[in-house]
């Protein structure tokens, strides 16, 4: 897979967002593990982890969004696309970029509207931590418009190298093909692979 | 009312234009503002913000990131090859040997991992070196991975059960416990297709290695005791009503971290590759998830539920003509469609029709599920096909197919045992949770 220009510069901030994104949903499985914990042994309740996983979800599922793009895995259908010729191919790309742009711009136009709301009634959620509405739907939109600048970003340059007739439309826009996948599944099972030996070698029990 | 043909018209679109080439979300987005422009109007395209927001932050689907995560930290453990060693000790003597270690160990990874791929991918890494020079059929050893590693997604904990269980209101916990008959039943029939066939055609099994001391074997059982316990604890706490399947996917993570402490597999730069993934495959999801959400809001809107309803009582097909029929719908559907993305993009249309034809939620859950995992061995877009392919590296992936064709009947099979008795996936939920 040829990594085309933006993706250069979103991937390694997404990825960082990403990371950030992952600890979030390690601390909500604690505080979730502590809570049954003591819900059970104790029958001392932290109320509100529920919530407040719900909030991680919406939140992780936006920004992630702009990762998942970057490497192209929002998944598409590529078993006709890969029997058109070369010209339909660049057509249905561009549109695939463009659908995508529109898609998230309005997206993000409707989550402003939520934020908005819930700032003009003073919205709380109906649970004993009282969350203002506000707090967890703001890191939402960001997460949202970032995905829509992003995506037109990708729709724009897409629309330069259609008109200019660039080859190079098909090679960074197409969808990730199987192969493409696969060697993401395999570059990454090898990278597991050598860590497991590394840290087998690392035990000295277990040397013989 | 709402006339039927426009639903229909824009279900055809909705498989039209996914196969174009577009993205799956945006497909869903667009035929539901389609329904929304034309038959709603204006307040219901400007919902489409809060409907957003109100599909994304929801407690089911919260389990699909814990989910992915504790794959990811198994996955990465290492204590797959030592799991994969201790069972071939005790399956080695069955007709077949090493093949049923294949199945016995994609079951039990299975039971662990709520995903396919990511079965095929742990359990092809370890499996395909271990038959090197034995000469067993290639054909059938790709055969018992690839469709091994489609019990990820029945045996519970399962990514497929949890996004239908979200869509349609039904308890992910009856769903876990309706899986788990029907997941053991078919790695017994996969078990069943490699007895049979190495005691027709002895020469389809390789040389068999001779058995380790007891005293060796007996120790190493230790080595199931990581999936074992995992196991037990993320069903147990559902079974006796502690936690719900998010809480006990919580649970897992904790442990499954923990176990990789223990087993010194432990690093953050480990750790940053498990968070990045499971962010990653969380959005994609999510993403056509949130569109499929907003899709059942404008269908409902437009009455079209009701509408497949009464349309389903007129025309008076039995259950049994009706599950005919979706049957070899979605096996076309299977050979083009991303599993995941098939399940989704069927469930505001199929489910209606078949809850008014009298068939239980749960029960066509497990059904759904493995209409998935036919669609992952299905060629020519079967992802188990191309990832043991991928492993293995050489020879053609006409042998991997091939290899798939015994156990794909089984899979059918499986389906008409299931529409025979019924019970075979809802007497554990009922008993379980009355």
């Amino acid at each position: 897979m040829e990594e085309d220009p933006i993706s250069r510069v979103v991937e390694p901030v997404a990825r960082t967002a990403a990371i950030v994104c992952g600890y979030a949903v390690l601390l909500l499985s604690l505080a979730v593990s502590v809570e049954i914990v003591g819900r059970k042994l104790f029958s001392h309740s932290f109320p509100g982890t529920d919530d407040i996983g719900g909030y991680v979800l919406a939140i992780i599922a936006v920004v992630g969004a702009s990762y998942t793009m970057a490497k192209r895995g929002h998944t598409r259908v590529d078993i006709f696309l890969v029997m058109m010729s070369t010209r339909w191919q660049r057509v249905m790309n561009l549109l695939a970029m463009v659908s995508m742009a529109a898609f998230a711009s309005f997206a993000a136009w409707r989550g402003t509207t939520v934020l908005l709301e819930s700032i003009e009634f003073q919205s709380v959620a109906s649970n004993p931590l009282q969350t203002p509405l506000w707090q967890p739907q703001l890191l939402w939109l960001i997460g949202l418009v970032l995905f829509a600048l992003i995506a037109l970003a990708y729709a724009a340059h897409a629309l330069l190298l259609f008109v200019r007739g660039d080859p190079r439309l098909n090679r960074y826009y197409g969808p990730a093909s199987v192969q493409d996948e696969l060697e993401a599944e395999l570059t990454a099972q090898a990278e597991r692979a050598a860590q497991a030996e590394q840290a087998r070698q690392a035990e000295p029990g277990e040397a013989k | 009312m709402i006339d039927l043909t426009a639903a229909v018209v824009g279900f055809a679109l909705l498989i039209g234009l996914m196969t174009l080439g577009l993205h799956v979300a945006f497909v869903m987005f667009a035929i539901s503002m389609l329904g929304a422009i034309f038959y709603l109007g204006t307040p219901a395209v400007m919902e489409y913000g809060t409907q957003y927001w109100g599909a994304t932050n929801n407690f089911v689907l919260v389990a699909v990131p814990l989910f992915v995560l504790l794959g990811e930290l198994l996955v990465r453990g290492g204590f797959t090859d030592r799991m994969y060693r201790s069972l071939s000790d005790w399956l080695n003597p069955l007709p077949g040997g090493l093949l049923h270690t294949n199945i016995g160990a994609s079951a039990m990874f299975a039971a662990v991992s709520g995903s396919s791929v990511a079965t095929a991918a742990t359990i092809g890494t370890v499996a395909i070196p271990a038959f090197k020079g034995r000469n067993y059929d290639p054909r059938l050893v790709l055969g018992t991975i690839a469709a091994g590693a489609t019990l990820g997604i029945l045996i519970p904990p399962s990514i497929n059960m949890i996004i239908y269980g979200a869509m349609t209101n039904t308890s992910v916990g009856r769903l876990y416990a309706a899986g788990v008959i029907p997941g053991l039943l078919l790695t017994g029939l996969f078990m069943a297709v490699v007895v049979v066939a190495c005691w027709w055609k002895p020469s389809l099994a390789g040389a068999k290695s001779a058995p380790a001391p007891l005293g060796e074997r007996l120790r190493r059982l230790v080595d199931l005791l990581p999936p074992t316990v995992l196991f037990v604890v993320v069903m147990g706490s559902i079974y006796l009503g502690w936690a719900t399947p998010t809480e006990s996917a919580a649970l897992g993570v904790v442990m499954a971290l923990v176990l990789c402490i223990a087993y010194g597999k432990f690093s953050i730069k480990m750790m940053h590759e498990c968070f990045v993934t499971t962010v990653s495959v969380t959005a994609m999801i999510m993403l056509i998830a949130a569109a499929a959400f907003y899709l059942n809001f404008v269908l409902g809107l437009m009455g079209v539920p009701q509408a497949l309803a009464n349309f389903a009582s007129q025309l008076g097909t039995s259950p049994l003509v009706m599950l005919a029929v979706l049957t070899v719908f979605y096996l076309i559907l299977g050979c083009f469609l991303d599993a995941l993305a098939m399940i989704i993009g069927t469930i505001p249309i199929v489910f209606p029709l078949i809850t008014a034809l009298g068939i239980d939620p749960v029960w066509f859950g497990i059904y759904l599920v493995v209409m998935a995992e036919l669609a992952l061995i299905t060629p020519p877009v079967g992802m188990n096909l191309y990832v043991v392919q991928g492993i293995r590296k050489e020879g053609l992936i006409t042998d991997v197919i091939v290899g798939t064709l015994p156990f794909l009947v089984m899979m059918l099979l499986l389906v008409v045992l299931l529409v025979v008795w019924p019970d075979l996936a809802l007497w554990l939920p009922r008993v379980s949770f009355g």
